[in-house]
């Protein structure tokens, strides 16, 4: 169990360092830095609040973006390589890999999502609207708790990504048709479950009650249902609910983090 | 960097930062009533608020405070903040009121005056009670300078008193709200043909002054305009042949003075004012006036202070040297006179009713040497079909209310009409061009209306301020600032904005206005944002703008920001339309329009226009701007 | 079952199928420890798939497979064509591997066998064809695994490489490895292997030491005998570069 755990870290470690070394990931990951900083300076002079809203819609896309950029090569690019082939002949499982992979690639993943989010914060902090010192001014219902737990569901959101990423890398074939059909299995889970949704409510195929489950079942939905039931609803005034269950959400989220995962595992080293 | 560390770094930030959802963001703010002086005020005038505190009357005030705003708001009257808070637009600008706090008049010893206002026993005992908690009389003896107040009590006990003494009926805070409140500037679009009906009957029957029977005649019947005046029996015309007349006289009877025409000059020695006309119906025609004092101000002789709120201006401004002075002189006419000063013009005191026609002032080249060529002070009179030139202001009013100036040509001074302290006025049709401000309205009053001007190469178009006003139809070219919107709860509608620096200015951090239906192209810069949180207009022309009229409305599908970063280039440049599109942009905006008090200045029209409002004005105002430098 | 008299790898009647093209019929192989077996046939003949087999990266369609547990790492294997991470160091990705098995291992003396010391602070992207073949080679000892399987070990390098990787080849069965290899180089079969198989349509057609398979063919040189069992004309590949090609 513990030279599992050692090979864990092991494989983790070497995945990470692959992300610090690799240009093309670097470039991603400042482009996303440069875009939320930006998004953040144009809601400059307003609240937590207002920023958290102005970012849920770039998170959404730019996450899952950075996620692929993270992951995407990472088992595929092993098995590409002939390498996994060389990695079966050693005492290590393929849930270990996989777990190995999925922590080194998340750990750099988070830090590449999470710190320009911390820089962003500092827009609200250091460029707010100076106050005028004649009038008394009150605490609004704005707080850095809605930023903070924007900032959590944003790691909740890209492990999840990253989970999915991964879990498709892992089966995705060596050959040019495998690799597009992995990308287009991707793009169905982050932006084809939402419209498949859209679909259903258009052909009344699914009725408007159950929404609130069935935007679990997609990724990004549940992300932004979370964002807008945890951080907006709590205190905005005008009505900006999620209308999802924070707990279908979760699960959602969860469950496709635990299940992509596992299918990886299972099939890898096939 | 070992992963194991990075790892294990994020897990204790994100186990620290998951605490956020343990601890609940509080949505009831905890909030104690602050001083009221360092409120953002609003509700009454500021001259209804001056007057009350001159003469020690309270007036019932409540303090807001909105989950999505960090200011707090302080109401004169009850009665606003009620109307107020009943509006959807105020929650959707500021949030929840999350604190409301009224003047608690329990204890204080509440008494009502024979005028019906309302004083307290033992000033400064007036303290703050929880407006859902406290206790309202309505429909007492009391009132404000506004009309009926309702009085709140933070004790039931004391209501009850009060009501025992001055009638009423207490009312809780919950049922105050189902009141009926109408929006102020609809009630005020309703005012407008009022006033003008007013202005029409008031000029109808000043005319009733020129047809008076002749009794004299200068030259003829008596050697001068005074030895006339003493002369002449009240309600007849002296009559001024053509000619020079060396002329100093104080009129105290009803009399009409007519010239033949502007070559009936009457002169002055160069100081002094030259015409004092002290009864009422008097009249003044056909005549032109010269050689007036330069002295803009003076103090009334021999008075004594009386400590009233706005004696300093009465008795300096209105004091000055000027042709003609109007003192308690109500129902008088000023009509077909000519005025070449160096001061002032006219100035009425205390003359209700004066219609001041047809008349043409020459001022000062420099406005800092001239004074005012009609200054009215507590006179609610008609300026109209006149020209003012040079000097300071054309039109000046000191707590005037229900002034009508229309019809006018101003040209070359500082303002054109500026108001102060005045409500219900009706400035329209007005043509000014070259001042600082064309017309300009301070000092927090209420239910003005500004209406279908045209102004032209100046500072500022129009500049407003108070509440529960109108600014329609005005023409504002080529000036720096089109319009200026210092106002609350006012209505902007139906003006032309073309070919000025910035088209609009917003200006109070309280965004409560409304802002619809105005054409504004080929500005500069669409709108220049002040402080405060974003301004959500609807239903105004901004030029091309970005984006498509779908479903054939009339309405472009996507909100425009004329202050937004991208947008606000739009009209300057092809590239601004470009970007516009972007779906980065779009991506930016979807949520920009939540959670309005928590962000900074700027302004959004939900429903941007795809053509003119008004697209014959708005031609004829381009071909206007055509050719003037800066604005090709 | 004790390790001195079983071999190290056994192969029993393995049969495999790609879909309906059948690969292997019923071969058997068996390696000793401290023996190198030498897989030849021409392109198709079932090469790479029997020392997927023998490698564990594939399970036969029916067959036995044996190997020596020595508790640890149980096969090393060397791909066609190897390749790494490119942005590791060599040293590195010996590193990487060596963690994967129990107990230390000894980086430095793990590039020193295949003589890769010099470069082992360069970057994977940076070495040659053969350098990086000789890391493979390396990455398979790792662990020190009782079996050792190399596919097409030396193919299309320069001879001088292929001799270098013949000798360390070579210095690992002296250890005591089993050694399965798949090759189109009979110069270099001919030198190191004990054993050799002709595999021809999934079946092996002859099996012998090269000396016997000269004799046996009456030839002079492996290369004539390798003609005479094959019933051919030339040999598919024995000359040429066999660089590309991938017979599964």
């Amino acid at each position: 169990m513990t030279d599992q755990r050692r090979r864990i870290l092991s494989v983790a470690q070497r995945a990470f360092e692959s992300v610090c070394r690799n240009r093309t990931v670097l470039a991603v990951a400042a482009g996303y830095a440069i875009a939320i900083l930006g998004f953040a300076w144009v809601s400059s002079g307003g609240g937590y609040l207002a920023l958290s809203l102005n970012l849920l819609t770039p998170l959404e896309v730019l996450v899952p973006l950075v996620a692929f950029a993270v992951g995407y090569h990472a088992i595929l690019g092993d098995r590409t390589r002939g390498e996994l082939a060389v990695l079966r002949t050693y005492p290590l499982s393929g849930r270990s890999y996989v777990l190995g992979v999925y922590l080194g690639r998340l750990a750099a993943l988070l830090v590449a999502v999470l710190v320009p989010l911390v820089l962003a914060s500092g827009i609200v902090v250091f460029f707010r609207e100076e106050s005028v010192s004649v009038i008394a001014a009150h605490d609004t219902v704005d707080t850095p708790i809605v930023y903070v737990r924007l900032f959590v569901l944003t790691a909740v959101f890209a492990s999840t990504a990253l989970a999915i990423t991964i879990g498709v890398s892992a089966l995705a074939g060596t050959r040019a048709s495998g690799i597009a059909l992995s990308i287009v299995s991707l793009l169905a889970i982050l932006i084809g479950l939402d419209l498949a949704i859209v679909a259903g409510l258009a052909t009344d195929l699914i009725g408007g009650g159950s929404l609130d489950a069935l935007l679990a079942v997609s990724p990004l939905s549940a992300f932004r249902g979370l964002v807008l039931e945890l951080v907006a609803a709590p205190i905005a005034a005008a009505p900006i609910a999620g209308g999802i269950h924070p707990g279908w959400a979760t699960l959602g989220l969860a469950l496709w983090t635990v299940s992509m995962l596992a299918i990886g595992s299972r099939f890898v080293f096939r | 960097m070992r992963v194991v560390v990075v790892l294990a770094g994020l897990a204790l930030i994100l186990a620290g930062a998951s605490l956020a959802f343990a601890v609940q963001p509080t949505t009831d703010v905890t909030v104690e009533p602050v001083a009221f002086s360092e409120t953002l005020t609003t509700g009454l005038t500021g001259v209804d608020v001056r007057q009350a505190e001159e003469t020690g009357y309270e007036i019932p005030r409540v303090e807001v405070f909105f989950s999505e705003y960090q200011y707090v708001l302080g109401y004169y009257g009850v009665e606003s903040a009620l109307s107020e808070l009943a509006s959807d637009h105020t929650t959707r600008q500021f949030g929840r009121p999350v604190g409301v706090f009224v003047t608690d008049f329990a204890g204080a010893g509440p008494a009502v005056t024979d005028e019906g206002y309302l004083t307290v026993a033992s000033d400064p005992a007036v303290g703050w009670t929880s407006a859902s908690a406290a206790s309202f009389v309505v429909d007492s003896e009391a009132r404000t300078p506004a009309g009926p107040a309702i009085v709140p009590f933070g004790d039931r006990e004391a209501a009850r008193s009060f009501v025992a003494a001055y009638g009423g009926e207490i009312l809780q805070w919950s049922e105050l709200s189902d009141r009926d409140v109408t929006e102020p500037a609809v009630e005020v679009e309703d005012q407008v043909a009022d006033r003008g009906q007013w202005a029409n009957w008031t000029v109808n029957r000043r005319g009733a002054l020129l047809d008076r029977e002749t009794s004299i005649v200068v030259g003829e019947d008596t050697p001068t305009l005074s030895a006339a005046i003493e002369a002449a029996p009240p309600n007849t015309t002296v009559r001024l042949p053509s000619g020079a007349f060396r002329v100093n006289v104080t009129v105290t009877k009803p009399l009409t003075i007519r010239g033949a025409g502007p070559e009936t000059r009457i002169r002055g020695n160069g100081s002094g004012t030259i015409l004092r006309l002290q009864s009422p119906r008097t009249a003044l025609a056909n005549l032109s006036i010269a050689g007036i004092g330069s002295e803009n101000t003076g103090s009334p002789p021999g008075s004594e202070p009386n400590g009233s709120w706005d004696e300093t201006i009465r008795n300096t401004y209105g004091y000055g040297d000027a042709g003609v002075v109007f003192d308690e002189a109500n129902r008088s006419l000023v009509a077909g006179v000519d005025i070449e000063t160096s001061a002032n013009g006219i100035i009425a005191r205390d003359s209700d009713g004066v219609v001041v026609r047809n008349v043409s002032v020459d001022g000062t080249e420099t406005w800092r040497e001239g004074f005012m060529s009609v200054l009215a002070i507590e006179s609610r009179m008609v300026v109209q079909d006149s020209t003012f030139q040079g000097g300071r202001d054309a039109v000046y009013t000191h707590h005037a209310d229900g002034i009508v100036v229309r019809d006018n040509r101003m040209t070359g001074l500082r303002f054109g009409v500026h108001e102060m302290f005045t409500s219900r006025s009706l400035v329209a049709n007005n043509t000014v061009d070259e001042t600082n401000i064309g017309i300009v309205v301070m000092t927090r009053p209420r239910s003005n209306a500004v209406l279908d001007n045209h102004v032209t190469d100046s500072g500022i178009g129009v500049s407003m301020s108070g509440s529960a006003s109108l600014t329609t139809g005005n023409v504002l070219i080529d000036n720096q600032y089109g319009l200026d919107m210092g106002t609350q709860r006012s209505l902007y509608a139906r003006n032309v904005l073309v070919g000025n620096e910035a088209g609009l200015r917003t200006g109070t951090i309280v965004p409560t206005n409304r802002v619809t239906e105005n054409d504004i192209v080929d500005n500069d810069h669409y709108v220049s944002t002040g402080r405060g949180p974003v301004r959500v207009w609807s239903g105004n022309y901004w030029g091309p703008i970005p984006g498509q009229d779908r479903d054939g409305d009339g309405t472009i599908a996507r909100p425009f920001r004329p202050s937004g970063v991208v947008d606000r280039t739009v009209g300057s440049s092809d590239g601004g339309g470009t970007l516009a599109r972007s779906p980065a942009v779009a991506v930016l905006r979807q949520f920009q329009a939540s959670v309005r008090g928590l962000r900074s200045a700027n302004v959004v029209d939900d429903a941007p226009r795809g053509q003119p409002v008004q697209p014959e004005r708005l031609t004829a105002a381009s071909n206007a701007t055509t050719g003037q430098e800066g604005h090709p | 079952m004790s390790q001195d008299t079983n071999p190290a790898l056994e192969l029993r009647e393995i049969t495999h199928a790609y879909g309906d093209v059948s690969v292997l019929e019923g071969v058997s192989v068996t390696v000793e420890r401290g023996s190198v077996v030498a897989l030849l046939g021409p392109n198709g003949s079932g090469k790479t798939t029997l020392l997927s087999i023998a490698a564990g990266l594939l399970d036969p369609d029916s067959g036995a497979v044996s190997r020596q547990q020595p508790g640890g790492r149980t096969v090393g294997y060397v791909p066609q064509r190897p390749a790494f991470r490119p942005q590791f160091t060599v040293a590195e990705t010996i590193e990487f591997y060596s963690t994967l098995v129990p107990g230390a291992v000894d980086v430095e003396e793990t590039l020193d066998r295949v003589g890769l010391t010099a470069v082992a602070d360069r970057r994977v992207a940076a070495l040659s064809g053969g350098m990086t073949r000789l890391l493979g080679l390396a990455q398979a000892t790792i662990g020190s695994p009782p079996i050792l399987t190399l596919d097409e070990p030396a193919s299309g390098l320069d001879p001088q490489l292929r001799h270098h990787i013949a000798d360390a080849i070579v210095d690992i069965a002296a250890d005591g490895t089993a050694v399965l290899l798949a090759t189109h180089d009979l110069a270099a079969a001919e030198r190191i292997a004990d054993e050799i198989l002709v595999l021809d349509g999934g079946s092996i057609v002859a099996r012998a030491s090269p000396a016997q398979l000269c004799e046996q063919a009456d030839a002079d040189s492996l290369d004539g005998a390798f003609d005479e069992i094959l019933g051919r004309d030339g040999l598919v590949g024995v000359h040429a570069s066999a660089g590309g090609d991938v017979d599964d």
